[in-house]
């Protein structure tokens, strides 16, 4: 039997692009609605790429943070794709396209990627190029035309990119049950370190890396 | 701020950005050890979770939760069956419109 030709994007993607379009677009109507230019709004989307630290640029460029320190905030915003990077790129054997291709991991290619089997860069790619183009268009067309989407609809699709996490932790816990121990302990560390502000998510992974870890402890012991 | 200001601030946050991705990703093979591959296997379940606690109050404005809970409800029903996510994602946003037209009218 002929083996099925992969499309040119993975199902996964659409959801991810269709939740980021309406925070793109707000994002780029909230840099012009502070007055910054429109192109400060599309160049920060096309090479930062980073959502809660573009919308942290803007809060720090709106309340006149200092420069320097408006850079390393959003650096340590960003802090956690290094964790997200290494989680991922460890499993993977793709040599030197390894490093370029983490340019356009975000923390929703990531979760979806690193769930299941490992993937050959082409998938990566079928995976991420959609919601990237989305985050870039999105924000182009918010600085362009900020209120053509009717409201409800543009709040409405704010729960995809939600939706497409609890359907990935479905599949995943069905899959394996200890994965249910680190999400758990992920949300915990999210409300515990939600103090911490942008801080939180890596609060969160830390301990749910570590509730994963003692869960695999525990079932080799028992083993 | 000027052009060349915020010019600089944009290229300065992606470069940071762009190293923070890159290098870690450069080097990921390096961290072999069995223990800490055992501890980052659980960073992605771990970020589904933190992401969901973090974007769940502000996902549907304004603050709806029940709309929320209710449409993430039907993600994960629809989710239960094995069969992709685009089911599930695009069942949560027609309960969120529905739960928002309600709300808002």
């Amino acid at each position: 039997m002929e083996k099925r030709r992969p499309g040119l994007i993975d199902p996964r993607a659409l959801p991810i692009a269709v939740g980021y379009l309406p925070v793109a677009f707000a994002f780029g109507l909230s840099a012009v609605a502070i007055h910054l230019p429109g192109w400060f709004a599309v160049l920060l989307s096309l090479l930062v790429y980073a959502g809660a630290s573009q919308f942290a640029a803007l809060h720090l460029l709106a309340s006149g943070t200092p420069f320097l320190a408006g850079i390393v905030a959003i650096w340590l915003i960003n802090l956690r794709m290094a964790l997200e990077a290494l989680s991922f790129f460890r499993r993977v054997d793709w040599g030197h396209l390894r490093p370029h291709l983490s340019l356009l991991l975000t923390d929703e290619t990531f979760v979806a990627a690193s769930l299941g089997d490992a993937m050959s860069p082409a998938a990566y790619v079928r995976l991420v190029w959609l919601p990237y183009t989305a985050w870039v268009l999105g924000s182009l067309i918010g600085v362009l035309a900020g209120d053509l989407l009717p409201l409800l609809l543009r709040h409405a699709f704010g729960i995809a990119i939600e939706a497409l996490f609890v359907s990935l932790l479905v599949g995943a816990v069905r899959a394996d049950a200890r994965t249910a121990w680190a999400a758990a302990a992920g949300a915990a560390g999210a409300i515990l370190g939600s103090p911490l502000g942008g801080w939180s998510l890596v609060v969160g992974m830390v301990l749910g890396a570590l509730a994963y870890f003692l869960a695999t402890a525990r079932a080799e012991r028992a083993a | 701020m000027n052009s060349l200001t915020l010019l600089t601030f944009v290229l300065a946050a992606a470069l940071g950005t762009a190293l923070i991705r890159f290098l870690p990703a450069r080097y990921a093979h390096h961290a072999a050890d069995p223990r800490l591959e055992r501890l980052l296997q659980g960073v992605p379940a771990a970020a589904l979770g933190a992401l969901l606690v973090t974007g769940f109050t502000s996902a549907l404005p304004p603050h709806d939760l029940v709309t929320t809970a209710l449409s993430l409800g039907v993600a994960a029903l629809l989710a239960w069956r094995p069969g992709g996510v685009l089911w599930p994602v695009l069942g949560a946003v027609a309960v969120a419109a529905t739960g928002l037209y309600i709300h808002l009218g």
